[in-house]
């Protein structure tokens, strides 16, 4: 069908040429700067800071977006507000020009003497304005990358971000003077809103098996192995500082602090850097796993030292060391907890929201959000939490929610993570470009040096350790990229911020230090990382699809090698995974789903035959209506990788096209599959490629031709013409009606003898 | 219980098992002293009933077969200990520079296929296919999608034509599998 892709085509070519979307880039730059507050509030920021702020330069997000709860009508009095240590404010009503002067209820305008038809009252929207424009800068950004294939081959997503930002901080800067780097990146802003997006989407696609399959490893690189960097790199800088090469004088604890932040590896920029790398799933689950659950650890760690440094130096014990362990195996165990609990009560709730089905996503976001505040709240670790309340509720939630509320939360939850990433990543840069840096040369290169060699060396003793002990040893390739892959980011920039200067004299020192790192790590480590990675021919990611065979005799041999671990009388073993089954079985799929499910023992096999069934049935399809050689190929492959069973559409049409014979038995139209293995921006609903639309666009035509022929044979009218077009095609398709989105595979699945299944794995 | 029976190992029979199955000989100790646990009457050799005795083992869905293929060598429905350690030597972990004599990929494939044949006709038929799927799935699927899942798996790997699938058709469908990960147990190493 040529005449509605050559409509369409025209904004897509507008868009695909770098050169236009950089104008609309350049315009929505513009637009920001002239929100440039001439009349705007004092930067009255209740936290002490050192350096001077210029009152009327807050176009940051964060600064707008903490003001909105106020009026943003200044008045006055505000002036008298403003904290001692910052530039006293010039009288708001200063200004001469009429048009953007903000509206002043106590005012008199004596000049003003008629109606005003038009007026500019851009105070009244600046935050969501500003907040917007940045969401959109980021969304543009990532257009115009993909635009350029070259570039996006050869360096990864999160650099091109960075460097953006970069520009973007020189051009405000540029416009609006300097302004502190926490100004754009709020360290509040950043933990309570930008960072659980992301979290949440990782826990939830988190494939259950191989997590807690290597559960042990993660564990062990994750406590063991960042509370090991921690220490080693605080002593090497220490000493290194001793013999007095930095010029500054750091304190012990000072070092400590710096060196519990820096030596955590960041969730967010292993995802974006390994997200395009594609290595083997075990190497892939270790890092990520390894990311997320060493937050517990620095989260504990950076908080027992900040104590200490509020508390003085005299006041350390030796007693709160072990305090200190306490602390952080309660950060861990309490924010596993609370985040378990959340998922279970999410479950739970979802159970009973089959009559409002367009609420549904709305529980799935909001109550993971609440486990993480939740969390937060206790000082626990909320990484944590969100992370195992996502775990905990996927099996639950897709078997109780339809599915396009299925479909809504994976693209949903896709979307904000991704431009919560991007926006992260954007900021970063952003927030560089300042007058206030502290660059020490020597202990930047210290830094470096230290965090790349403790993590080698770490990984390396404690990957070596685990082998020992694995079934499924880690290759050494696979060590040396669990070792460079050790990527810090936006984590620490917002730990480092919120270091207090008045305690911590080298705050800023600190602040630099890790900008330069994270800078090294995510430029250097992540460009070169996808060379190396093909260099050292590390074991690519598997996209396999599984054969029925497969599925059917892993699933046995996973039984036998329970049977034979019971035989042998294995005390701790796989029977963990048997016995939670069981439990999940009996128990809790009662209590956390709907009853009308019927529970199939192992819904994977199913899946498996559903999932093959339909490459049988468009091998047929395409067989009978001959599409050709190629086409036929792309046909039956990429059905099997884009999952469309996602969608409510049956695999088959249901109007009166010709039934392809034999019509295999249908499976029953059980909830969604998953995917094997993570993907962040892959979601699964890849439509079907061209050859199959326009053969089923042709049938459509044929048919409705057929159609009016007839009709027209028969002298009907036109009214009765169109009933019959658009009654056959409403049949086919969903209903259009905006409220009642699901009903109609419900009542399917309940139709066909209520097979419908349900996952009891974990 | 344990170690309360009568017999217990002499150092040659020790000796000689070690060299059959490539345990240690702490290992055999340990086994032994599970072995004889196991045992209720003492009488030195397990009957299906004892090994189906265990909870654990009842309620695993496959736990007939896998008493079916420990058995499968056994004359007289009985297995002792040699024969029972020669069994478990098969699932050892795979060490890396060492020949696998007793657990290499085939031997552990060839036992996961006993599993499925009953009958000990080297084949897996479509009826023990069936009763195997049916253990594993559950009993809310319909005979008639089990049998359909069935006719699926050996039309997939089912290469002369014979409605069955052979050793080698199996081994050949678990090419991509990671068979030494899924039937090593590392208590035995």
């Amino acid at each position: 069908m040529t005449a509605p892709d050559r409509r369409s085509d025209v904004p897509a070519r507008l868009l695909g040429r770098p050169r236009s979307v950089v104008l609309l880039f350049v315009v929505v730059l513009l637009l920001i700067a002239w929100c440039r507050p001439l009349g705007a509030a004092p930067a009255s920021r209740s936290d002490v800071s050192n350096s001077s702020t210029r009152p009327a330069t807050t176009v940051a997000v964060t600064s707008a977006a903490s003001e909105t709860g106020r009026s943003h009508r200044p008045t006055p009095s505000h002036a008298g507000r403003a904290s001692p240590t910052s530039v006293s404010v010039p009288n708001v009503t200063e200004y001469s020009d009429p048009l953007f002067r903000p509206y002043d209820p106590n005012r008199l305008y004596p000049h003003v003497r008629y109606f005003e038809v038009g007026k500019v009252d851009f105070e009244h929207v600046r935050a969501p304005f500003v907040i917007g424009c940045w969401i959109l800068i980021a969304g543009l950004a990532k257009m115009a990358f993909h635009s350029v294939p070259q570039l996006s081959r050869m360096v990864p997503e999160s650099c091109l971000l960075i460097g953006l930002g970069i520009g973007v901080g020189a051009f405000l800067y540029a416009c609006l003077g300097d302004i502190e780097a926490s100004h754009h990146l709020d360290p509040d802003t950043f933990f309570l809103y930008m960072l659980p997006p992301i979290i949440l989407d990782a826990g939830y696609f988190m494939p259950n098996r191989l997590f807690f399959d290597n559960l042990g490893t993660i564990l062990l690189l994750a406590v063991v192995g960042t509370v090991f960097n921690t220490f080693a790199i605080a002593g090497g800088l220490y000493v290194v500082g001793l013999s007095g090469v930095y010029g500054v004088e750091t304190s012990l604890l000072d070092i400590f602090i710096f060196s519990a932040l820096i030596s955590a590896v960041d969730p967010v920029a292993v995802l974006a850097v390994f997200e395009e790398i594609q290595v083997n799933e075990v190497l892939y689950i270790l890092v990520f796993g390894e990311s997320l659950l060493n937050d517990a650890v620095t989260v504990g760690l950076y908080h027992m030292f900040e104590e200490y440094m509020i508390l003085g130096h005299s006041a350390f014990r030796m007693t709160d060391i072990g305090k200190g362990f306490v602390k952080f195996a309660s950060a861990a165990v309490g924010g596993t907890f609370i985040g378990v609990i959340w998922g279970f009560i999410t479950a739970f709730l979802t159970r009973f929201t089959h009559k409002v089905h367009v609420m549904e996503p709305i529980f799935v976001f909001t109550m993971p959000f609440l486990a993480y505040l939740n969390a937060e709240m206790f000082h626990l670790s909320g990484i944590l939490s969100i992370t195992f309340c996502g775990l905990t509720m996927k099996n639950y939630v897709i078997t109780n929610v339809s599915a396009k509320s299925h479909t809504t939360i994976k693209y949903m939850m896709k979307m904000l993570a991704s431009c919560s990433e991007t926006a992260i990543f954007m900021l970063l840069g952003v927030a560089t470009v300042h007058n206030h840096h502290d660059f020490n040369l020597v202990f930047v290169l210290a830094t470096i040096i230290f965090c790349v060699l403790v993590r080698s060396i770490g990984v390396v003793i404690l990957a070596s350790l685990a082998n020992r002990l694995r079934l499924r040893p880690i290759a050494v390739v696979d060590i040396f990229v669990l070792a460079y892959g050790g990527l810090r980011g936006a984590v620490a920039f917002a730990l480092v911020m919120l270091i207090d200067p008045h305690y911590v004299k080298e705050q800023q020192m600190f602040l630099t230090t890790t900008i330069s790192v994270v800078y090294f790590t995510v430029f250097f480590q992540g460009m070169s990382i996808k060379p190396l990675v093909q260099r050292l021919g590390v074991e690519r990611a598997n996209k396999r699809k599984l054969t029925m065979n497969e599925r059917i005799h892993e699933r046995a041999l996973d039984y036998l090698k329970a049977g034979v671990e019971t035989i042998v009388g294995h005390p701790f073993s796989y029977n963990v995974r048997q016995r939670f089954k069981q439990i999940n079985h009996r128990y809790l799929l009662p209590c956390l789903t709907r009853s009308n499910h019927t529970r199939a023992r192992d819904p994977k096999i199913m899946e498996t035959f559903s999932k093959l069934v339909m490459v049988d049935a468009m091998q047929n399809f395409n067989d009978i209506t001959n599409i050709g050689g190629p086409g036929g190929q792309n046909l039956c492959s990429s059905s099997t990788t884009g999952s469309r069973s996602d969608s409510d559409d049956s695999p088959m049409p249901k109007d009166g096209r010709p039934v392809i014979s034999p019509p295999p038995p249908t499976p029953p139209p059980g909830p969604p599959p998953r995917r094997f293995s993570y993907r962040r921006h892959v979601t699964g609903d890849e439509p079907l490629p061209n050859p199959v639309l326009t053969a089923l666009d042709q049938l459509h035509m044929t048919q409705d031709m057929d159609a009016r022929r007839l009709l027209q044979a028969n002298g009907r009218g036109s009214g009765r013409r169109h009933s019959l077009v658009l009654g056959r095609r409403r049949i086919g398709s969903e209903p259009s009606r905006d409220r009642q989105l699901t009903e109609a595979p419900e009542a399917d699945r309940r139709g066909s003898g209520g097979h419908g299944l349900q996952y009891t794995r974990l | 219980m344990g170690n309360s029976n009568s017999v217990t190992l002499q150092p040659e029979e020790v000796e000689r098992m070690q060299n059959e199955t490539g345990f240690s000989a702490s290992q055999i100790e340990r086994l032994y002293s599970r072995f004889t646990t196991l045992d209720k009457f003492g009488n030195g050799a397990l009957s299906r009933e004892d090994l189906l005795r265990i909870p654990e083992l009842a309620i695993n869905p496959l736990g007939d077969r896998i008493v079916h293929a420990f058995f499968r060598d056994a004359e007289d429905e009985s297995i002792n200990f040699l024969q029972f350690l020669k069994t478990l030597a098969i699932f050892r972990p795979i060490r890396k520079g060492r020949e696998p004599r007793y657990n290499s990929r085939e031997q552990k494939l060839q036992f996961a296929f006993r599993m499925y044949d009953l009958d000990g006709d080297e084949l897996i038929s479509r009826d023990e296919l069936l009763c195997v799927l049916h253990m594993m799935v559950g009993a809310n699927i319909s005979d008639e999608q089990l049998a359909s899942i069935a006719d699926r798996t050996i039309r997939e790997v089912d290469q002369d034509n014979d409605d069955a699938i052979s050793l080698a058709e199996f081994s050949e469908a678990l090419k991509r599998t990671e068979v030494e990960g899924k039937m090593s147990i590392r208590y035995l190493n």
